[in-house]
């Protein structure tokens, strides 16, 4: 799978009148979830027969240094059940890419046993952070617009198995940024980044819903180093 | 002599849509004046129907041939039996109007003096006769009557008649019977003068800023995107917190 991406930041200011902007723009209200992400650094790269497909080629042609892999799963629902961890792989933001973010991503569910990679003692993952994030979530033609609030959680959460440990208190969260401001993500993602007639399309549409929302949100394209999901002094 | 065929044509159709109109004029007549009880509103009807469409009929062969009928001009031939006829030579001569049809016309459609409206129609109380007024009584009436409202309008702003929730009838009325659906109390009336000085804080009871948040000073410059992107991306926080 591969993702165009725009980005942009809100201040809290703004928030509710970018969504009603949104809103507008999309002639839908936003879908509310909460989604909490746990980021794991790989301690060996997986050989290559362990990953599947494209992503792995990709990899493999890459350097071979440990990336940071993630964790995610829905919270919105609150206390109730928990929906599956699902697995995600950025790769390094493609260069060159002057107008969007452009990057490979694979995602995929995970089965328990799968799972069991991520557990304490294992010896290919090693659990480095979390975070939170509600939001906002908007459709618009094939772009997903997420107005979202990144959150640490307190410190010590992730002292205990994070894949077993209670959902942390939103209320005892911090946002990442002290200004409180949102992150604004609008994201296109198709199946196959080698079909160029997709890739296009994907690409117009962002530039179309940048120019549209120019004066409201400004999207822009952020450094792509910034994006780096590869292990540093590994 | 011989007129082209189409102007004979031309009058022979306005003949008979004089003579269809003339005819169903009088059996409307010899209907209302003989038929006991008068007859019904559908017979009525029917007939009146009928007249207008006559009427209308009339109407448009005039129109049709408007240009021939203008410029014809009836004059006698030796043969005309003059002394015999002399009544229907007299009509057919005549350029004017008959001096009955004429005063029939003056008086539908001259504008009638005050005296006589005053006479005919205000005193009668006959509201079907025709009450014109002509363009100095308008120019009067609306100068009167603008300044007049106006004035009354004025008297209403600056009791704020506008501004009110209830209008004025519901104020002399009473304002406790008025049916508004609503159960808090609009008349705020005794309070107006305190309440400009309140004004301000009622503002802010009323529309409470949002509970602050913790961790979120908005008065802080937000920190760097490119730093929030590497945090979610590698989990490493930022070095300032």
């Amino acid at each position: 799978m591969h993702e165009f991406l725009l980005y942009s930041q809100i201040p809290v200011a703004r928030h509710e009148q970018v969504l009603h902007i949104l809103a507008g723009v999309c002639a839908a209200q936003p879908t509310s979830m909460c989604q909490q992400h746990l980021i794991y650094q790989q301690l060996k790269v997986a050989d290559a027969a362990s990953k599947k497909g494209a992503s792995a080629k990709q990899q493999s042609a890459q350097t071979q240094r440990p990336s940071y892999h993630k964790l995610l799963r829905d919270i919105s629902s609150g206390d109730g059940e928990q929906s599956a961890w699902t697995f995600r792989a950025e790769d390094v933001p493609l260069p060159g890419m002057q107008a969007v973010i452009s990057r490979p991503v694979e995602e995929r569910v995970l089965d328990h046993a799968e799972l069991e990679k991520f557990r304490e003692g294992g010896s290919r993952y090693k659990y480095t952070n979390q975070f939170i994030t509600p939001m906002e979530r908007f459709v618009h033609n094939n772009v997903v617009i997420r107005v979202s609030r990144v959150l640490s959680v307190p410190e010590g959460t992730g002292a205990l198995e994070p894949l077993d440990a209670p959902t942390p208190v939103l209320a005892d969260c911090r946002p990442v940024d002290p200004s409180g401001s949102y992150l604004f993500e609008a994201c296109v993602r198709v199946e196959d980044g080698t079909n160029s007639k997709l890739t296009e399309q994907a690409m117009s549409e962002l530039q179309a819903l940048k120019n549209q929302l120019e004066g409201a949100v400004d999207l822009r394209v952020p450094d792509r180093l910034s994006l780096d999901t590869r292990v540093k002094g590994a | 002599m011989a007129l082209p065929p189409e102007q004979i044509r031309a009058l022979d159709q306005l003949r008979q849509r004089l003579s269809q109109l003339s005819q169903s004029l009088a059996s409307a007549r010899a209907d209302l004046e003989r038929s006991d009880p008068v007859p019904s509103w559908p017979t009525l009807q029917r007939d009146a129907e009928l007249l207008v469409h006559n009427l209308n009929r009339y109407h448009e062969t005039m129109n049709e041939h408007r240009a021939f009928l203008t410029a014809a001009h009836a004059y006698p031939l030796p043969t005309f039996p003059g002394p015999s006829q002399e009544h229907v030579l007299a009509q057919l001569m005549r350029k004017k109007l008959e001096p009955k049809a004429e005063d029939w016309i003056a008086a539908s459609t001259k504008p009638k003096t005050r005296d006589a409206a005053q006479l005919n129609g205000l005193q009668n109380g006959d509201t079907s006769r025709d009450v014109r007024l002509d363009r100095e009584e308008y120019r009067d009436l609306w100068k009167w009557a603008g300044a007049t409202s106006s004035g009354i309008a004025n008297g209403m702003m600056i009791n704020d008649a506008f501004e009110d929730n209830y209008t004025l009838a519901e104020r002399e009325a009473g304002v406790e019977n008025v049916v508004t659906g609503l159960k808090r109390n609009l008349d705020d009336d005794s309070d107006d003068e305190d309440e400009d000085g309140e004004g301000d804080e009622k503002m802010q009871e009323a529309m409470p800023s949002k509970p602050a948040e913790p961790g979120v000073d908005a008065s802080r410059p937000p920190i760097a995107l490119e730093t929030l992107l590497r945090f979610t991306s590698t989990g490493t926080l930022p070095p300032q917190r």
